[in-house]
């Protein structure tokens, strides 16, 4: 069993799951697997454990509040109340044309709205305090480990203290203290309070993360011997590249420094041979074709649409004719999987998110049509794929 | 918290504050505190019930118990399942109040008429 004094897992589980390393990557080898269907020696692999026993029930009670209020008081009930209070108030159910931030005024005036919303942002808060007072708890150890593993490998890390880091890099995103760049544990935080409670037990083995490698396309040519991960924040979705293609040379690279420090320390922790870099999506450094996939997971909805335009550009640079760009978001204009908000109730959640969730650029991105800004970029874009739970990629290709 | 002021590079950059801690959505800022209260109150209740679920557990198998035992104790897959619904059904039946239909009472005396009530069902 998983010792909980051992808070990131056993390396020797790592051969389990087909993470051997390959020093010389001269052919693919891609290893499939299901993230949702996991071996006991799988799931030790990937699970993360808070360390004691106070922390981990204190995070397993606001993933269990999280799921109620989502599936419950905003779910069920809250779709009744709310369609109730508009009917009161002679206002449409359906399509409106209510802005945004009048939606969410609004709905503000329905009491169990009011209270759903109240609860929903003390429940973040919650997560975020009682995973930042885990580890500034006991500061020491976690910079002690982080400082055992800056210099170690395999694989490496880069860090750049004296980048500038624009603007908007730089909110609290998720209402997460100190955002990704102003932390010293930023990665251990959102990993341990994000990636946990707010999948709300569906990414405890990192299931959601190796969802998106697994169901990455590969290139037409099937070669994959190098992979870019942008937005890598903790380096899970990094890790679970590497788990599929063994043999593949990986980068994660993030704004953040103590997000890539983390995300490197996790992976020395599990003898995984991948290189995180603080760098930004938008200027990679890397060389012109030199990537066969460029990757991203929920990043773009967290840049604005100019730094939007420059990262695709940058990345239709950096990935060979041929190469795949994957990427996973929230849904845009120009989406295959659905739409945009249309609703009072609908726009009122993208207001809660957009402003109470300190998400600045979610509105830029929904209103973003995506798929066209790749088209436009130059890529071939397939919108017809579903990953194992029907995370909607789209797929730019960079034409031959 | 413990101060974590320290000459060691933590590779931490100067950001910008969100404003989220200043919201409130119900009718008063103390309500909202209170609710906050609550759920804190909710979280700590719920740490001391799976503290006492372990202890249990060690006393039926009527080990010594050391406390670092329970702190390293790892529920197997059917108590993590178990556990797991026991914690939802707290948050059910503690926070389900917040999802009451609130209509005005109409009538001097109570009018609906509804099935008899089964046994088991609370």
């Amino acid at each position: 069993m998983l010792s909980r004094r051992n808070i990131l897992a056993a390396t020797s589980a790592a051969a389990t799951v087909g993470t051997q390393q390959a020093k010389a990557a001269k052919s693919t080898v891609d290893v499939k697997s299901d993230p949702f269907d996991q071996t006991e020696a799988q799931k030790e692999f990937h699970a993360a454990r808070f360390a004691t026993l106070d922390q981990e029930s204190l995070m397993s009670f606001a993933e269990g509040f999280k799921k109620w209020n989502a599936t419950d008081l905003a779910g069920r009930d809250g779709r009744r109340s709310t369609n109730n209070f508009l009917r009161s108030r002679g206002l449409p159910i359906g399509e409106s044309d209510l802005g945004y931030e009048e939606s969410f005024n609004v709905l503000l005036e329905d009491p169990s709205y009011a209270a759903k919303t109240r609860l929903e942002r003390s429940a973040q808060a919650l997560m975020w305090d009682r995973s930042m007072r885990a580890f500034h708890g006991d500061a020491d150890k976690y910079l002690t480990l982080m400082e055992e593993t800056d210099n170690a490998g395999p694989g490496s890390l880069e860090l750049n203290p004296d980048m500038e880091l624009p603007d908007y890099t730089i909110h609290e995103i998720h209402a997460q203290p100190g955002g990704y760049v102003g932390d010293p544990f930023a990665g251990w935080v959102y990993h341990w309070a994000l990636t946990q409670a707010f999948y709300q037990g569906r990414n405890e083995y990192d299931q959601v993360h190796l969802s998106i490698a697994q169901g990455c396309p590969k290139p037409a040519d099937g070669k994959v011997l190098r992979i870019l991960d942008m937005g890598c924040a903790s380096g899970l979705s990094t890790t679970a590249f590497k788990e599929r293609f063994p043999n593949a040379e990986v980068w994660g690279i993030d704004v953040g420094g103590p997000l890539v420090r983390y995300a490197h320390h996790r992976a020395v922790k599990k003898d995984i041979d991948v290189h995180f870099a603080q760098r930004l999506a938008e200027d990679t450094k890397f060389p012109d074709g030199y990537f066969d996939i460029v990757s991203d997971y929920i990043m773009f909805h967290e840049v604005t649409a100019e730094a939007a335009k420059e990262i695709v550009s940058e990345t239709y640079r950096i990935l060979r004719p041929g190469g795949v760009f994957n990427h996973v978001d929230i849904i845009t204009e120009g989406s295959s999987a659905g739409s945009v908000p249309r609703t009072i109730r609908e726009k009122a959640e993208s207001w809660n998110i957009h402003r109470h969730n300190i998400e600045p650029w979610w509105h830029e991105f929904t209103h973003t049509n995506f798929p066209e800004l790749l088209r436009t970029t130059g890529f071939d874009v397939d919108l017809t794929l579903r990953n194992a739970k029907g995370i909607p990629p789209v797929i730019g290709i960079k034409p031959v | 918290m413990a101060d974590a002021k320290t000459d060691r590079p933590t590779y931490a950059a100067d950001y910008i504050k969100g404003d989220f801690e200043k919201a409130v959505y119900l009718d008063s800022v103390h309500s909202d505190n209170l609710m906050t209260a609550f759920l804190g109150l909710g979280a700590e209740h719920w740490a001391l019930r799976r503290r006492v679920m372990v202890l249990e557990k060690f006393m039926a198998e009527n080990k010594v118990i050391d406390p670092a035992m329970v702190e390293a104790y790892d529920p197997t897959p059917e108590e993590k399942v178990a556990w797991e619904a026991e914690r939802d059904d707290f948050i059910d039946r503690t926070f389900s109040v917040l999802t009451r239909e609130t209509d005005a009472i109409a009538s001097a005396v109570p009018q609906e008429k509804v099935p008899a009530r089964e046994a088991g069902k609370s």
